[in-house]
């Protein structure tokens, strides 16, 4: 006995799916359909099991995904869903965050976030563009790379390219005519950039997050994210071509904004999930905070030590920053001065970017 | 399209989970049920979870149930198509060339093919069933490579021509998650996330993988293992942990020492990071109860 379900509805499940921004591809719905068609159905428990192996929702969309079944088929509301066609400047009120942020309340979060939107756009000065123009430009040249497990031909490499030789040999009957060399391919250093969102850092964080739009788009694997009461992945935000509309998407995003920070505890939370902690394994990551609300001194200390074995570098970028000669004062920072590879100013884009880049700065954007 | 197929003589996911527990894994409906669908819609499965949590023993025990052959493919970093695919013996030739002075003898002979997991998988003459292990662990010019083996199931070998597979094989492909796969890739195959199983769950998996374990003894363990997953870890314990923690504690207890002395000296076989050990250390008396 089978459920009687026209397909309608199924592929109205994609459909539903799509605008909540998971892959679901035409393809997928057709293999979704089979695969009711496959196991009967015999009832809602087994559409919901096709679905899941069909669709393949990722473990911490796994909560929304449900929602969403459930919202389709049983009629359920569980979850207010804002359609991406609806997409401009003002944030969206309600939407839910995918990435496990508390609930929005109806506090002035979102509506605050574009007043500053607003704000920094009267005031941001134009060499802030040109420091980020210039960025995108040069920095795929300079940031730090690293050695990949390919080899490339390259008549300048050092190492025999053992195959190209003998598979030439063997046409030529034996005789080895040339030496092609070869060499390791080179690959940029993931990046990922931690951005204190507290209420001291509240000037800063704007420019932080203009920074991060522009990050995203270098051609290596970069994450952000927000260091608060909790900890935000603002990266799929961030992916947003247009800069206004990102910000905007990342300030509903962000649940404690101007809040407190606990930075040993958020910072511990990323580094007991595997899959982040696997991915700040030989990352260039940047700490922009200015280490004043840290929560427990102990536990940023464990996680600064943690960070310092699996990381590359460690960059600690402060507003508070005096000079190129900077040595921190605070008790907290100078505990975890051992496991940090450089202190540097965070007073403005320009800084951030020379310090990334590795260029001192000219005095006269100082 | 008609009604739900045959495959192998197993007609629904109970017939599957029948077959993989006849073959010594317990598995839950949800992983019975994609097993199933991937078999159905004849697509890959992609089976996604923390280390330790039972993805290749799945593949493997799937292997037994269908009574096929198992190729298995151990990816790395840097694996490209010559590792996975095939690659000509070259000294082999050379030596032949340099032996057979005067004669002609034909160098892309079967005698000088290294057949690498991918083509002996295509070579099978019944339907076999193919591992990739630790897809995430590859970089993303294996992926295109994979994407497109696994859509074509032939390849062409220059010197040799095309070769196709007579059965295409039932494909399986793990990973452990510590980077996203590309987005076409998840899309051809089946999904499907393995959790820690739940604690009735694991305590039936370790009196079966470890007779000479008690009821009780499993279940302690299970507990204290559970509790120890809910900490801050670096190394989770996965199942084999479980399964060899209570073996271990069951040993030394037959050697005579008292419950807790025997849990607490094989703690190596389950806490297998110093920095985890020490975190643990002040309150290990309550976590293993």
């Amino acid at each position: 006995m089978s459920l009687d379900l026209p397909s309608a509805r199924l592929v109205g499940f994609a459909d539903t799916l799509r605008a909540a921004g998971f892959a679901a591809s035409t393809d997928l719905a057709i293999s979704f359909l089979a695969a009711t068609q496959a196991l009967g159905p015999r009832s809602l428990d087994d559409i919901r099991r096709a679905a899941r192996a069909v669709f393949g929702p990722a473990p911490e969309r796994r909560g929304e995904f449900e929602a969403l079944f459930d919202a389709h088929f049983l009629g359920r509301n569980r979850v207010v869903q804002t359609s991406e066609d609806t997409e401009d400047d003002s944030p969206q009120e309600g939407a839910t965050p995918p990435d496990g942020a508390a609930e929005p309340s109806d506090s002035p979060g979102p509506t605050a976030s574009v007043d500053r939107v607003a704000h920094r756009r009267e005031v941001a000065p134009a060499d802030d563009d040109l420091a980020l123009r210039h960025f995108a430009r040069v920095a795929p040249r300079r940031l730090p790379e690293r050695l990949t497990r390919r080899w490339s031909p390259a008549p300048n490499g050092r190492t025999y390219d053992r195959q190209r030789i003998l598979r030439a040999a063997a046409r030529r009957g034996g005789e080895v005519l040339d030496l092609p060399m070869r060499k390791r391919q080179r690959r940029l250093r993931p990046v990922l950039l931690l951005v204190d969102v507290s209420g001291s850092m509240k000037e800063h964080s704007d420019s932080v997050l203009r920074l991060a739009h522009t990050l995203v788009r270098l051609p290596t694997r970069v994450e952000v994210f927000s260091l608060g009461t909790d900890l935000t992945r603002l990266t799929p935000a961030l992916k947003l071509r247009s800069e206004a509309q990102a910000l905007s998407r990342v300030g509903a995003m962000i649940p404690d904004f101007d809040g407190g920070t606990r930075l040993g505890e958020t910072l511990g939370q990323l580094l007991r999930t595997p899959r982040l902690a696997a991915f700040a394994r030989g990352a260039i990551v940047v700490t922009v905070s200015d280490g004043l609300e840290i929560g427990d001194s102990d536990a940023l200390t464990a996680a600064a030590r943690k960070l310092h074995h699996l990381a590359f570098a460690h960059l600690w970028l402060t507003p508070l920053a005096t000079g190129p000669g900077f040595t921190p004062q605070t008790e907290a920072l100078t505990r975890i001065a051992p496991f940090i590879d450089e202190f540097g100013s965070a007073r403005s884009i320009a800084h951030i970017c020379a310090h990334l880049l590795g260029a001192p700065l000219t005095e006269e954007a100082a | 399209m008609s009604g739900p197929a045959r495959i192998k003589g197993l007609g629904s996911p109970e017939d599957v989970r029948a077959a993989l527990s006849a073959a010594q894994y317990i598995a839950s409906e949800d992983l019975a049920t994609a097993v199933y669908l991937a078999m159905a819609l004849r697509k890959p499965l992609l089976l996604e979870g923390a280390p330790g949590v039972g993805k290749t023993e799945a593949a493997k025990a799937l292997a037994a149930a269908l009574a096929c052959e198992l190729v298995r493919l151990q990816c790395y970093e840097g694996i490209d198509a010559s590792a996975a695919l095939y690659e000509w013996n070259f000294p082999r030739q050379m030596l032949a060339m340099r032996q057979e002075a005067t004669g002609e003898i034909d160098v892309y002979d079967e005698k000088f093919l290294i057949a690498r997991p991918l083509l002996k998988a295509l070579r099978l003459e019944a339907e076999g069933l193919l591992l990739i292990d630790e897809i995430d662990r590859a970089d993303p010019e294996f992926e295109a490579f994979l994407l497109e083996f696994l859509s074509d199931f032939q390849i062409t070998i220059p010197e040799r021509g095309r070769i196709r597979a007579a059965r295409r094989p039932f494909v399986v492909l793990t990973s452990n998650r510590t980077r996203d796969l590309h987005e076409a890739l998840r899309r051809r195959c089946v999904y499907h996330w393995i959790d820690y199983p739940e604690p009735g769950l694991e305590a039936e998996i370790v009196t079966t993988r470890a007779p000479g374990v008690a009821r009780d003894t499993a279940r302690a363990i299970v507990a204290a293992v559970g509790r120890m997953r809910a900490e801050p870890l670096a190394k989770a314990p996965g199942v084999a942990e479980t399964v060899e923690w209570a073996e271990a504690a069951t040993r030394l207890h037959d050697l005579g020492q008292p419950w807790p002395e025997a849990f607490r000296r094989s703690i190596g076989v389950v806490l297998k990071d110093q920095d985890d050990l020490a975190y643990l250390e002040p309150r290990i008396e309550a976590l293993i109860g």
